[in-house]
């Protein structure tokens, strides 16, 4: 009797794990499966496809100057790339939700680039704002540049601007998509709230709404930032050619110089996907410690 | 909640048994094709009269695995090839799209499962991937013996046919076009192009910012540095036998040092470079620099036609020559439809496909067979194809051709261009 009272118990406590059964196995058969064949080639198995080497030869190459130097800028510009969509995308959503509630047609306008695939976004980018592109054409038709060669230079960039450009277009609707929604429920439930204790717009966006959005919107930031650190098309085409970034280095290897320098390939990217885990588990770890902080975000 | 455990319980069950069906399904695929492949059925195509083979080959359906890419070669293949091989050999030819090294990768695998029963009948390679595929034993073997059209009208002799890339074909594959690198310019704003690295040298500093090259890795991009080395090199011919590591270690120095003379003058000052050949193109169709290159002879042409280059588009050849290439069509070792791909193969070597070909409106490539060995009419049919207004004659091309070095040299050099040009 009390073994039965045991197992309804254990059952009971842990029915949450079932529910999750079939998704934890489409994920561990799709997934788990992938990433360990993948960390295995890039550990120089599989010999008899990959030619013989030693084991881990692909990490040892890897890691000199250069691919470090490349991995940080790859960082960097996704570091980049999440903060500043994190923070123009907060700043729309709440303008949206401020003022232009009830005109769809300006949402619209923020949901568009979703449609626009990252290969096209960064081909669009590259025709108007190239030297000779669209808006170069128009500069010298107006008479506001001498030359075409006057236009500054915002593809293929010394800094990245175009790539920046090229992602933030992408990614800004994202986070307003992902936060306009809360944002709105909490204008509505707290506003009035908010007035009766006297406070004004600002103090609410500071003491309530970032407060509450602050999980979602770091989560929002942090899978932009995974994203760009593994996406290949709009660096491929707008980025300087010295630029390193990763993933383009990893596609030339992949596709460029024969099946024996596959593994590399894969541990480059395997590299990109610890640096994005890694990130991960800190902003959890942070966000566990402020929730047991009693979830303050600002001091006084 | 005692039925939902049962329920998941039952779930994984299935999963279990999936999974162990999913093994012994693949140890009894193993035994079948272990037997298969000592059987005699894949050597037997090689040994077959001509006959029989287009006799067997009837109702099959070709799987023609190819790069995708352009528009013209689509067209050909589907409009003009497809439709006769269906009325003539009564053989359905499929396109698959796929890139070259995508479908070597999967033929690698195919071989290591033992699967002697693919999907793919006939390849588009060259270079690395005919080595790789020919290395690992991919292949079915010296198919081109048993070609007639190949017997007829190729030189099987000729080193375009007898080498890709450096590596022997031994009969391999099937040499299907033949391309020769040209430089673009734009004639209304260059009077005389360059014919030397040092007439360019000279060029690209009188004109800054108005040349560029596509960064190797790119096939083009990396295509020109070798033609530097040739320009540089003592003995470019020492190249064409095995891989030199010491050879090439001493003479790319002057191909870097060229390079990084050049490197200030170039478009954005050399700090960046068109990263595919379509982004140098694009630049000068926009006029934002005025020469493009291209490994096919026939390409600007092509884009005079389309409107995509100014008229005044022409090409030119170097003084101490470009490289020419040949591309090929191969059979992999486990083509479900053998006899099918083998008449697929000899028809594009018909001369009747091979001149189609060549016109502009398809593809405008050259041809691999011989001239000196086709029939009258086809000569004379030769002699009016219009190969477009850019295209220079075809004894200035192959008066100033030269062979392609082997796949090592080649990823030494875009290696090196990498570590020496591109990322100072």
């Amino acid at each position: 009797m009390l073994v039965i009272y045991k197992m309804t118990k254990s059952i009971h406590k842990h029915k949450g794990l079932f529910g999750v059964l079939p998704a934890l196995l489409f994920v561990i058969f799709f997934f788990i499966g992938g990433f360990i064949y993948s960390f295995r080639i890039s550990l120089g198995e599989y010999e008899e496809i990959y030619g013989v080497n030693e084991i881990g030869w692909a990490y040892k190459e890897l890691f000199d100057g250069s691919f470090l130097a490349s991995l940080g800028v790859t960082v960097g510009i996704a570091g980049a790339v999440s903060l500043l969509s994190g923070i123009m995308g907060l700043l729309i959503a709440l303008l949206l939700a401020t003022y232009t509630y009830n005109k769809t047609w300006t949402h619209l306008i923020f949901q568009l680039p979703f449609g626009v695939p990252h290969l096209l976004a960064a081909y669009m980018l590259t025709q108007v704002f190239m030297q000779t592109g669209w808006y170069s054409r128009i500069a010298y038709h107006l008479g506001w540049i001498d030359s075409f060669e006057a236009f500054p230079v915002l593809i293929h960039d010394q800094w990245g601007i175009g790539v920046l450009l090229a992602y933030s277009w992408k990614e800004i609707p994202f986070i307003v998509l992902l936060l306009y929604p809360f944002v709105t429920k909490l204008l509505h439930e707290w506003r009035d709230t908010v007035n009766m204790l006297g406070a004004n717009n600002s103090q609410m966006i500071r003491w309530v709404l970032i407060p509450i959005l602050l999980p979602i919107w770091v989560g929002g930031m942090w899978i932009v930032f995974s994203f760009v650190l593994g996406s290949y098309e709009i660096p491929a085409l707008m980025a300087r050619t010295s630029f390193g970034f990763i993933p383009v280095m990893a596609w030339q290897e992949y596709t460029q110089f024969g099946l024996s320098r596959q593994p590399l390939a894969i541990a480059m990217n395997i590299v990109l996907a610890f640096v994005s885990l890694l990130i991960g588990i800190v902003l959890l770890a942070c966000q566990k410690k402020w929730y047991e902080s009693g979830r303050r975000v600002w001091k006084g | 909640m005692l039925k939902k455990l049962k329920k998941s319980g039952f779930a994984l069950f299935m999963v279990f048994l999936l999974i162990v069906a999913g093994c012994s399904a693949k140890e009894e695929s193993k035994d079948t094709t272990d037997k298969k492949g000592k059987s005699t059925a894949d050597v037997s195509v090689l040994d077959k009269d001509w006959k029989e083979i287009v006799s067997d080959a009837k109702g099959s359906t070709v799987n023609f695995y190819l790069w995708g890419g352009d528009e013209g070669i689509n067209r050909y293949i589907d409009e003009y090839i497809a439709p006769q091989l269906k009325k003539e050999y009564d053989i359905t030819l499929k396109r698959q799209p796929m890139d070259a090294v995508e479908f070597i990768n999967k033929l690698v695998v195919e071989k290591q499962a033992k699967n002697n029963e693919g999907v793919m009948d006939v390849l588009w390679i060259n270079g690395e991937n005919f080595k790789t595929a020919k290395e690992k034993d991919l292949l079915l073997g010296p198919i081109t013996n048993v070609l007639p059209n190949f017997q007829e009208y190729v030189d099987a002799d000729s080193p375009d046919v007898q080498y890709d890339f450096g590596f022997p074909t031994e009969g391999y594959e099937a040499p299907w076009g033949k391309v020769q690198f040209v430089f673009t310019y734009d004639s209304s704003k260059i009077e005389n192009p360059p014919r030397s690295l040092a007439e360019l040298e000279q060029w690209v500093k009188e004109n800054p910012g108005k040349f560029t090259y596509p960064a190797p890795p790119d096939f083009t991009g990396s295509a020109f540095i070798r033609h530097i080395l040739n320009e540089t090199s003592d003995d470019y011919s020492a190249y064409l036998n095995g891989f030199d590591q010491k050879l090439i270690e001493k003479e790319a120095k002057d191909v870097w040092a060229a390079l990084n003379r050049m490197k200030p003058y170039l478009w954005r000052e050399g700090t960046s470079y068109p990263q595919s050949i379509a982004q140098l193109d694009q630049l000068y169709k926009n006029g934002e620099v005025w020469m493009t290159m291209g490994y096919d002879e026939a390409g600007t042409s092509n884009y005079i036609k389309s409107g995509e280059f100014p008229e005044s588009s022409k090409t030119f050849v170097l003084e101490k020559g470009t490289l020419a290439n040949t591309h090929f069509l191969a059979i992999p070792y486990n083509a479900p439809n053998k006899d099918a791909a083998m008449v697929v193969v000899n028809h594009f070597l018909s001369t009747d496909a091979q001149l189609k070909k060549m016109e502009l409106q398809y593809w405008g490539e050259n041809t691999t067979l011989t001239i000196d060995r086709l029939p009258e009419e086809a000569k004379q049919r030769l002699e009016k194809i219009d190969r477009g207004p850019a295209t220079l004659t075809q004894e200035e091309l192959s008066e100033h051709r030269l062979p392609e070095l082997s796949a090592e040299y080649v990823e030494w050099l875009e290696r090196g261009w990498i570590e020496n040009v591109g990322n100072l």
